[in-house]
């Protein structure tokens, strides 16, 4: 074991490093300023770069003069008659009178990137009506009164209303068979099978006398019969 | 945020501007002239430029006294104004955002190398801090020469904390190698 008996902390040294030009001009706060101080004893490399920096701001302060050819009074005598209206701002006396105080005024909303926190009450308050908003909205979808028929129907309802043939198709018809005969016609299940096997059927009015030939002409086919209203299957 | 007295005197100023009292105006005009100067004069170049930038700013002050609402600093507050202005008019009058130091070079106030004064070191760092990116050279601007705290740095370049101190970080490095070559092509 060698004289140097700790390792630099990397993410700490990293974190010194860019904090030393505000350590330097005293423009940090009180913890941060511990942190650097802290650090700087056992750290020579942040000790040095502290010397530059120091530098840095003595030679700021030395070119402390306005830039050649300012001129302050030109300038202000070209802007005062310039002054047009005033802005009517929302910010009230109250506001003002807060911020002279130093506290934080009610309505001045913090700089988001310094809200960013997920823990910050201001976050949190937000998050929480959003949620309302969700649950408010999906108990609404669900108590909603159904208006609309439901596009579906049960099986047995209104079924006289719909069919307007009665079929029966031969014992050994595939369903591939059967699916083709009916899409030929046009034809739609409304029952069916029956005890008797037969299906209730539903095709065009205008049509039916032809599908009922066009049904009765497929080999598939044992039997096709219209019904009408009044008259039994 | 804690706010000094002379801060305080500037909300005072601001509420009376914000009234349309125009020697208030005048009186925080002749406040800010200098600062606001010296920061535009080391993102742009030429005194008129200087001149028209600050006198943007402040007429933007006027007009909108009434909107500070206190959630910052009255000099954040102008500062970052003074900002978004100054890169305006670097993209308007095509001035380069990088601007080219060559363009200072030949000054004719050079010194001999071994009288490496501080006024030629000031030179020199003016030189290489031209050379940053207009948004590095804010940060550093208003670091070095205006002594903020990173977190009024960032309320007026409108970024994040940590944005601020690694920009700084890096301008910082950059800033080492440029002076570095400065001083070893002048021997």
């Amino acid at each position: 074991m060698n004289g140097r008996v700790f390792r630099i902390d990397i993410p700490a040294h990293q974190a010194v490093q860019e904090l030393l030009p505000w350590y330097a001009a005293g423009q940090l706060a009180p913890d941060e300023a511990r942190r650097v101080h802290a650090h700087l004893q056992g750290c020579a490399q942040c000790r040095q770069d502290l010397e530059w920096e120091h530098g840095m701001y003595a030679e700021a302060a030395q070119s402390a003069d306005l830039p050649p050819g300012a001129d302050m009074e030109a300038a202000l005598a070209r802007l005062m008659p310039a002054l047009g209206p005033q802005e009517r701002g929302a910010a009230g006396e109250g506001r003002r009178a807060a911020a002279i105080t130093g506290a934080t005024p009610a309505g001045a909303p913090a700089r988001w990137w310094h809200t960013a926190a997920a823990n910050q009450p201001s976050w949190l308050r937000w998050a929480l009506a959003a949620q309302w908003v969700a649950i408010v909205g999906l108990a609404a979808l669900l108590l909603r009164p159904a208006d609309e028929p439901a596009a579906y129907r049960v099986l047995g309802s209104g079924v006289a209303a719909g069919g307007n043939l009665v079929v029966v198709f031969q014992p050994n018809t595939s369903e591939r068979e059967l699916r083709r005969i009916l899409q030929a016609q046009n034809a739609r299940v409304v029952d069916g099978p029956t005890v008797t096997d037969a299906y209730l059927i539903n095709v065009p009015a205008a049509g039916r006398a032809q599908a009922l030939q066009a049904l009765r002409a497929e080999a598939g086919v044992k039997l096709a019969e219209p019904l009408d209203a009044g008259s039994a299957p | 945020m804690a706010l000094t007295a002379s801060d305080t005197d500037e909300v005072h100023l601001l509420g009376r501007i914000a009234a349309g009292d125009k020697l208030a105006f005048e009186a925080l005009y002749r406040a800010y002239f200098p600062r606001l100067s010296r920061f535009v004069g080391r993102m742009a170049r030429s005194a008129p430029l200087i001149e028209e930038v600050v006198n943007d700013t402040m007429l933007v002050v006027w007009q909108k006294a009434a909107s500070f609402d206190g959630s910052c600093k009255p000099s954040t507050w102008i500062f970052a104004i003074a900002y978004r202005k100054t890169l305006k008019s670097l993209k308007a009058s095509d001035e380069p955002v990088e601007s080219d130091a060559a363009l200072y070079e030949d000054d004719g106030d050079r010194q001999p190398e071994q009288l490496f004064s501080r006024q030629q070191l000031q030179h020199s760092v003016a030189l290489a801090l031209d050379q940053l990116p207009a948004a590095q050279r804010a940060v550093m601007v208003l670091t070095y020469y205006h002594e903020m705290a990173y977190g009024d740095i960032a309320d007026i370049v409108e970024c994040p904390l940590n944005t601020v101190k690694t920009r700084m970080f890096h301008a910082r490095h950059r800033l080492k190698d440029l002076l570095w070559n400065e001083r070893e092509s002048s021997r």
